[in-house]
């Protein structure tokens, strides 16, 4: 995930942010942007139920329909968080809809479909949400029932005050909205805070038996109930004071429809000024690009090592590294690894890797060690990203006629011997983010002189993997083999043609590989 | 977020714990699939430990419950919070679900 604020803007409540189009993120980006919504102070409950799902349907959508499943296309988040009202904005890069051409899901012809309830249940579990003429732009807005963010149209009050002044009645009304009653008349204000809550529950029928009050809808999701002292619910004065609030409330609304006409021409104009921002997130993502390529080293010349390692890095920032570490005595680590995310995040928990990494590995811990080091140094980074990596680690000392190894969840780590037969570096551990200290180690035979280590990445896999009927792993361990005398480097040449030749254009994923060999 | 599958006599009971979202959809579908293969025809999934569950979330769940139906099986829904309830009611899936209001009640013949 990649995170920015505008330039200049670091107010609580205001995030804007890139959101990676990877469907397993939306869930982190979701909590992340609740975090930013304190300023709001809404009710808990409705912001992380209501709001959780409204955002997750507007992130998905544009990712899915949107974007059509595109990694490449960009999903831009904009949070405003005021007090009393959260307002989200989510863009994708695609062609729109038309939010009305939507069924309703609710239709029996439509119950038993497994799509198609996105737009419906925003619409019904925000307060409100709006779509731009283009229809690539959601607007999700959730609003504090009551004092702060009270939305009962003044023309209902003002009603209420009509019947009360001119027909001399006492009057009380109430809004509901979800589980908050509030009372809204008589009052200072429309829904002041001087307004007291009703401490008695109301009942759910309609006409509310039992008592005097009566219940009027005024807009989606919110209702005003009534009680006029002395008449009844069903009494002729209070079924035309229902009317009357009724029709003041309806025409608010259209009033209401009008302002939306004319805040679109509004939100025509924004949309330039969004484009320049997603022009500027498109130029920080190539500096996180650059970062990426710094960070690797260069592979160390050591004695009787031939290593050759490369990135091939993807669009945006991938999370992919390598480090050839030399040790003591002789011995030589070599580590690769792949970070779920894309983005800054993801680069900074490699950067945090790698430096914490080398540190151990140079005093020559044993690999056990090493991994649990790391997970000790960014444990804490991982579980508040909900970011993954898979780490193989491995250890070469002259004379010892085996590997000692340490692999969380890294699923591509070989030797190859001199006859082109290969031996897998199986998993010690799981993924670093799932599975925890302490860490496995292994060990596998190792003939300096013959054998090859291979380490590679999902990135060169994939890419392959739609290529041929063999499996990328498949192809990537026979080319290998089929050029195993050669020098490393020319090794990993002729793996990075393959797969140039696979998908010449720029990857979606980063492709590593490190080929390694002792003498 | 993780699903716990536990076994109880011939009934799967499935913990949805965390979100059940786009996310993960899959993961469930999976777990239910495979034990479908595997003969199982009851099915309970339990949500008392879910915080919230989106549109794509349900659709496995539809999805899920027709696939279960066409081998002659039986999927119950157990321990909707009223959030989640109310999510079932909105749609109408209230109407194409069997809801339990507990694990008990979800496990019983």
């Amino acid at each position: 995930m990649s995170v920015s604020h505008p330039p200049g803007v670091h107010e609580p409540g205001i995030l804007v942010l890139e959101v990676p189009g990877d469907l397993a993120a939306i869930e982190g980006v979701v909590d992340h942007v609740v975090e930013h919504c304190a300023p709001a102070r809404l009710d808990r409950r409705r912001l992380l139920f209501n709001f959780r799902v409204g955002l997750t349907e507007a992130i998905s959508n544009a990712i899915l329909y949107g974007n059509a499943g595109d990694p490449d296309r960009r999903v831009l988040l904009e949070l405003r968080a005021v007090p009393g009202e959260v307002r989200v904005r989510v863009s994708d890069q695609g062609g729109g809809f038309d939010p009305e051409s939507v069924p309703d899901p609710r239709l029996p012809e439509n119950l038993t479909l497994p799509d198609g309830r996105g737009v419906f249940l925003m619409r019904e579990l925000m307060d409100e949400v709006r779509f731009n003429r283009a229809g690539n732009t959601v607007t999700l807005i959730l609003r504090e029932p009551g004092p702060a963010g009270a939305k009962i149209p003044e023309a209902v009050i003002s009603t209420l005050e009509d019947f009360r002044t001119q027909l001399g009645l006492t009057l009380v009304a109430w809004t509901l909205a979800g589980e908050r009653r509030v009372r809204v008349f008589p009052g200072g204000k429309v829904g002041g805070a001087d307004a007291p809550e009703d401490p008695r529950p109301g009942s759910d029928a309609h006409g509310i038996a039992g008592t005097r009050r009566f219940r009027v809808p005024v807009g989606a999701g919110l209702a005003v109930e009534v009680e006029v002292a002395g008449h009844a619910a069903e009494s002729p004065v209070a079924r035309v004071l229902a009317a009357a609030v009724e029709r003041s409330a309806s025409l608010a609304r259209e009033a209401n429809r009008n302002r939306a006409a004319l805040e679109a021409a509004l939100e025509a104009n924004r949309h330039i000024r969004l484009d320049m921002a997603r022009e500027r997130l498109s130029r920080e993502m190539e500096l996180a690009h650059d970062l990426q390529m710094k960070l690797l080293p260069p592979i160390p010349r050591l004695a009787r090592v031939d290593a050759a390692a490369r990135v091939v890095p993807a669009k945006s920032v991938g999370g992919d590294f390598y480090q050839v570490i030399q040790l003591s005595g002789g011995r030589v680590g070599v580590m690769i690894g792949d970070v779920s995310g894309h983005g800054f995040p993801a680069a900074l928990i490699m950067a945090l890797v790698m430096s914490a990494a080398a540190i151990y590995a140079e005093q020559g811990a044993a690999p056990a060690k090493v991994l649990e080091y790391v997970d000790r140094a960014i444990g804490d980074e991982l579980e508040s990203t909900e970011m993954y990596l898979s780490l193989c680690y491995c250890m070469l000392s002259p004379g010892f006629p085996d590997i000692a190894y340490a692999n969380a969840g890294h699923p591509h780590a070989f030797v190859i011997g001199a006859g082109g037969e290969h031996r897998r570096l199986p998993a010690t551990d799981p993924p670093m983010g799932i599975g925890a200290a302490p860490y496995g180690q292994s060990r596998i035979r190792w003939k300096p002189g013959e054998d090859l280590l291979l380490l590679f990445t999902d990135g060169l896999s994939d890419t392959l993997a739609r290529t041929r009927r063999m499996s990328g792993e498949q192809q990537v361990l026979k080319t290998v083999e089929e050029n195993r005398q050669r020098p490393s480097g020319e090794i990993l040449g002729r793996l990075f043609e393959l797969c140039d030749r696979a998908t010449p254009s720029i990857p979606s994923d980063d492709r590593t590989a490190i080929v390694l060999r002792t003498r | 977020m993780s699903f716990n599958m536990r076994r109880f006599g011939e009934v799967t009971l499935i913990e949805v714990a965390g979100q059940l979202i786009v996310g993960n959809r899959q993961e469930l579908k999976r777990m239910i699939l495979a034990e479908v293969e595997a003969g199982t025809r009851r099915f309970v999934v339990d949500f008392a430990l879910t915080g919230y569950i989106d549109s794509s979330g349900l659709g496995i769940l539809v999805s899920l419950s027709k696939k279960i139906r066409e081998v002659g099986g039986r999927l119950r829904l157990a321990s909707l919070n009223e959030d989640l309830r109310t999510l079932f009611e909105l749609t109408k899936l209230d109407t194409l679900f069997e809801i339990c209001s507990s694990r008990e009640e979800a496990l019983a013949e």
